[in-house]
């Protein structure tokens, strides 16, 4: 099971505590007292211990919740159910500390063995660790250091457990991940390791067994998986993973603020994709400017009522501020597929056809009602407005009617409206690219939906199992539709944008960027990838990839040259796709 | 010794884990008085992390507060603010 995330490829290091020997031991009454103060100098003693890890933590500039766990196991320490119990053994029954100590710890641990809540039940290790502690205090051990000291920087540990604090101590040494056979997703040592950025895989039966000092052992924390002594051939793939996790990290820490621009000066707006308006942070926090597609659908299904317009001028106008001084495109609601509303609307009978902007106009009191809080969120940031599925110039002319009276009607009640909201089509059935030219012409802007753009000009259903090999992004006829709707945008001298999953795979960057795409929009995790294979091209090296695959019919040679070129040009950041496997398609 | 008592409902999300547990303890050491938190028909010393534990008192739970001993009522103000606080946790 993978607890912290993260690829690496290492050598082991074993670290083997073995556990300490307790020795049963009646004493005579004159020693009791002096037995008891020797608990209490172990308690004083791993008390420090734990200021030291602590102190060399805080010098290291760690934060956060792993110094927290310190502090409640120096807390628990002194716990008067662990000491007054002990104590009372070693008084009462003559006990030595070491046996009147694990009494009490088996004592406590069946109690917490017998919790039903499996997050309390998982605390009694907590209670093991510290008790742990104590005994090796008892026994003579002078601190956390011991066990670990002849462990090499880069290491991956393997343990059959560890305590919080040892995973701490062993952390300090710079390892490169942790293995343990035993350990759970909310064990704190799981959390030391997140909040130390360390790949961890917990829980893996027999690995102490299996693992020597040495061996040579890839520790991916995504998948929860550990091979060791891999082959040559999982060493490479490993190896690539590494490097691309590596490049993203790189990507994100140097580009967020940078421009996508290629390395002969032409850039490429980089805008996120939006579900959720609580989300939106998200989005320059990967170095996205702005929002280029935000679905208003998701504030309309899954539930039974509908949001009205104060409620929708509320989200709009949060989302606006959150991702200002950059533009948001929010698209008008997108029904129809699987996203249907639970409620019925009056005289409206839905149909597969009847889908997005075709139902807005259908159903005016919805959409008005959509409008006039877009027009009112207006004045609060750089809104641009998208309409879907547009194949027809009387929609066209119809949105715009529609839009003129909800603003007519809305500065006649008082309210602020932006003079110039720039207006949008989605381009994403064959029949709106082949007349990409005329919607040019009444745009704003294009935006380009290419999941159904494919799905429709290849009759492929992205769902259809059956049929995923055929769902060809660079398929000529995709091609040739999204190179008429950039000449046209171009022509007319309007932006034009993709914001389907096509600009979300770094592979297709270049493509992109030689068919002439102003703006690409994507989630935000693909933003870093996306915009460092930008920063690394030039336009002219992109436009002569072009020219060559314009020369080709077939579309898996198309997919081919690009997929051999990019991974060849970018083997850090392009993992070669499987043939029969669905692409980016999700 | 008049016993001093209340009820009070744990409101941060986790509950009276160790975090929380911590903070409660580490709050009533400087206090000369016992305090017994409990739920249902369980009861805990409430200086100690360990016992608080086994609780498993949860978000919602509505715990007992009883407290003796000379400093009763200052130690009662302060599981009363912990508690009340959330433990100091966000939400």
């Amino acid at each position: 099971m993978g607890v912290a995330p993260g690829i690496v490829l290492g050598t082991a290091a074993r670290v083997d505590r073995s556990p300490v020997p307790i020795e049963h031991v009646h004493l005579p009454q004159s020693l009791l007292e002096s037995e008891v103060s020797r608990l209490y100098e172990a308690v004083e003693r791993a008390e420090a211990s734990i200021d030291q890890l602590e102190a060399s933590l805080e010098s290291g500039g760690g934060t956060g919740e792993h110094l927290g766990i310190l502090g409640a196991h120096r807390v628990m320490l002194r716990d008067p159910m662990l000491l007054g119990e002990s104590e009372r053994h070693i008084r009462q029954q003559a006990m030595n500390a070491e046996w009147a100590v694990s009494e009490t710890l088996a004592h406590i641990g069946e109690i917490f063995a017998h919790i039903e809540d499996p997050f309390f039940r998982e605390r009694g290790s907590d209670v093991e660790h510290v008790g742990d502690l104590l005994l090796r205090m008892l026994s003579g051990e002078d601190g956390y250091d011991n066990a670990i000291e002849d462990i090499s920087k880069g290491a991956v540990v393997v343990a059959d457990g560890l305590s919080p604090a040892e995973a701490l101590a062993v952390a300090r040494r710079s390892v490169s991940a942790f293995v343990l056979e035993h350990g759970t997703v909310t064990s704190h040592t799981a959390i030391v390791a997140r909040s130390m950025n360390i790949p961890a895989v917990v829980a893996v039966p027999g690995v102490t067994e299996h693992i020597g000092e040495g061996d040579r052992i890839i520790v991916d924390g995504d998948e929860g998986e550990i091979i060791i002594s891999p082959s040559r051939e999982e060493e490479l793939v490993y190896a690539r993973r590494e490097r691309r996790q590596r490049a993203f990290k790189r990507a994100l820490r140097q580009n967020r603020s940078k421009p996508a621009t290629t390395t002969d000066g032409h850039e490429v707006i980089i805008r996120g994709n939006l579900d959720f308006a609580s989300d939106v942070s998200r989005i320059g926090d990967a170095g996205g400017q702005g929002v280029g597609l935000f679905r208003t659908e998701f504030l309309f299904i899954d539930r039974t009522d509908l949001p009205d317009e104060e409620e929708q001028l509320d989200i709009y106008t949060r989302v606006l501020h959150a991702a200002s001084p950059h533009a948001v495109t929010i698209r008008t609601l997108d029904l129809g597929g699987d996203k249907q509303l639970r409620t019925e609307r009056d005289g409206i009978v839905m149909s597969p056809g009847l889908r997005a902007i075709r139902y807005c106009l259908r159903d005016r009191v919805l959409f008005d009602a959509q409008l006039r809080a877009l027009l009112r969120a207006s004045v609060h940031g750089e809104l641009r407005l998208l309409i879907p599925f547009v194949t027809s110039m009387s929609e066209v002319r119809r949105v715009k009617r529609a839009i003129s009276e909800v603003r007519e009607k809305l500065v006649a009640e008082g309210h602020a409206v932006a003079d110039d909201i720039p207006l949008g089509f989605m381009v994403e059935v064959p029949g709106a690219a082949l007349i990409a030219e005329s919607l040019a012409a009444e745009a704003d802007f294009l935006s380009v939906g290419t999941n159904d753009l494919i799905q429709y000009t290849l009759a492929i259903a992205r769902d259809d199992e059956g049929v995923t090999g055929l769902y060809q992004p660079l398929h000529p006829a995709v091609m040739r539709l999204l190179e008429m709707t950039t000449r046209a945008a171009h022509a007319a001298e309007v932006p034009v944008s993709i914001c389907g999953e096509m600009a979300a795979d770094p592979r297709y960057a270049l493509v992109l960027l030689a068919l002439g795409f102003n703006e690409l929009s994507m989630t935000a995790s693909a933003i870093p990838l996306v915009k460092e294979v930008i920063r690394r091209s030039s336009k002219e090296e992109s436009l002569a990839l072009l020219e060559h695959i314009r020369g080709m019919t077939h579309a898996t040679e198309i997919a081919d040259h690009v997929d051999s070129l990019m991974i060849d040009r970018f083997s850090d950041i392009v993992r070669p796709s499987m043939r029969s496997a669905p692409r980016s398609a999700r | 010794m008049a016993t001093l008592t209340k009820s009070l409902i744990i409101r941060n999300p986790r509950g009276l884990h160790v975090r929380a547990a911590t903070v409660l303890a580490n709050a009533l050491k400087p206090f000369d008085a016992e305090v017994t938190i409990t739920l249902g028909e369980q009861s805990a010393n409430a200086k100690s992390v360990m016992h608080l534990l086994l609780l498993t008192a949860g978000q919602g739970a509505e715990v007992e507060v009883s407290a003796v001993g000379p400093q009763a009522p200052e130690a009662m103000d302060a599981v009363s603010d912990v508690i009340t606080d959330g433990f100091g946790e966000s939400g």
